[in-house]
């Protein structure tokens, strides 16, 4: 009985194949945008223009992939390094419909959910949280579709940074970190 | 108490508007200034939300009342001028005390969910936020996209805030 079930189910698997491929054939070599992006504005359907505005502002921007194969941009030109994902691509990883900034910092004792409330309460635009894994991860989404002008794009990416070198201020102050050492005259 | 009566009376108006979220005039793709809060509020009616502009007994500062899935927001405006406008606004709703709302529980939200903010804050009342910058320029498709985001994460709120009480033992 089993193995009449498995040649029934291999014989439907091999048939399944051509199907597919047929389906896959079907798909235009590149999907058009359902929301084309207009000229001059930043839109996450269009990684390009949120590259552009990024090394126009002056974030090495480097336009990668990430696990799932979205396009992905990374920075080191801010306080910490930080990644833009972007959201909602469809199957063929094009048309997505927003942003998301995000840095993480590694496990630590003081990464309490406690912590990032106290970030959350009391700072803007930034979302603070714990992961399971220990990291505290910092992030900012952005709704993309339809697209935002040169001008408010800039200033998203200038709440970003100046969120991020404010982090760094709460991170010394709730820390008590030490100022770092003064730079003494070279002899 | 005060409270309550003003949560039944948005919930009665957010019901009335909801027809109005059919129409829509307008073209969708042209440009439109957040910086000013009665643009922001012909803008959101044009997205099918009530909205009444009012000003902070206080400090005599801006903001919009507004609701969504039945329950009342506020758009506040910051860093405004007669001259330039507002540089940023935020959506702004928050809920009373719950013996099962805890700091833990926050952090579940926030590591998993995305554009809403929640904080317990210093009376136990849980608050959640959505900045955006008024700088600029966007599409009115962008700026109802916005408001859908608000709208979306807000109810998955309600959601996620069921489940939480029903697994804290039915705590209200």
């Amino acid at each position: 009985m089993r193995i009449m079930l498995l040649a029934a189910a291999m014989t439907a698997a091999f048939a399944a194949v051509p199907a597919a491929q047929a389906q896959a054939q079907a798909q235009p070599a590149a999907t058009p945008a359902k929301e084309p992006c207009a000229k001059e504005l930043v839109c996450a359907s269009d990684p390009q223009s949120v590259f552009a505005a990024m090394e126009k502002a002056e974030f090495k921007p480097k336009l990668t992939t990430d696990g799932q194969g979205d396009p992905m941009i990374e920075s080191d030109e801010a306080s910490y390094h930080f990644d833009v994902y972007f959201y909602g691509c469809d199957k063929q990883h094009k048309n997505c419909d927003s942003l998301r900034f995000e840095a993480l910092f590694e496990k630590a004792p003081e990464n309490t959910p406690e912590f990032a409330n106290k970030w959350n309460a009391s700072k803007r635009f930034m979302q603070a949280y714990i992961r399971d894994d220990g990291q505290m991860g910092l992030s900012y989404d952005v709704a993309m579709i339809g697209g935002l002008n040169q001008r408010n794009f800039s200033d998203v990416l200038d709440w970003w940074a100046s969120q991020l070198s404010e982090l760094a201020t709460f991170f010394k102050t709730e820390l008590n970190l030490p100022d770092p050492p003064e730079k003494t005259e070279k002899k | 108490m005060m409270r309550s009566s003003m949560m039944a009376v948005a919930l009665a108006a957010a019901i009335w508007t909801v027809p109005a979220a059919a129409q829509q005039k307008g073209d969708p793709a042209r440009m439109v200034d957040l910086s000013r809060p009665e643009n922001v509020a012909k803008l959101l009616q044009e997205a099918g939300y009530k909205a009444e502009l009012k000003k902070h007994d206080n400090t005599g500062d801006p903001f919009i009342a507004s609701a969504a899935n039945g329950s009342p927001f506020t758009i506040e405006f910051y860093d405004c001028s007669p001259a330039k406008g507002c540089t940023s606004l935020q959506f702004f709703s928050w809920y009373s005390k719950k013996p099962y709302y805890s700091i833990p529980m926050t952090n579940r939200w926030n590591a998993q969910k995305r554009f809403l903010r929640i904080v317990i804050d210093k009376d136990g009342d849980l608050s959640t936020w959505m900045d955006i910058s008024t700088i600029g320029k966007v599409s009115f498709s962008n700026f109802a996209d916005t408001i859908d985001w608000w709208q979306s994460m807000s109810g998955d709120l309600f959601t996620f805030l069921a489940e939480e009480e029903k697994a804290a033992g039915g705590k209200k």
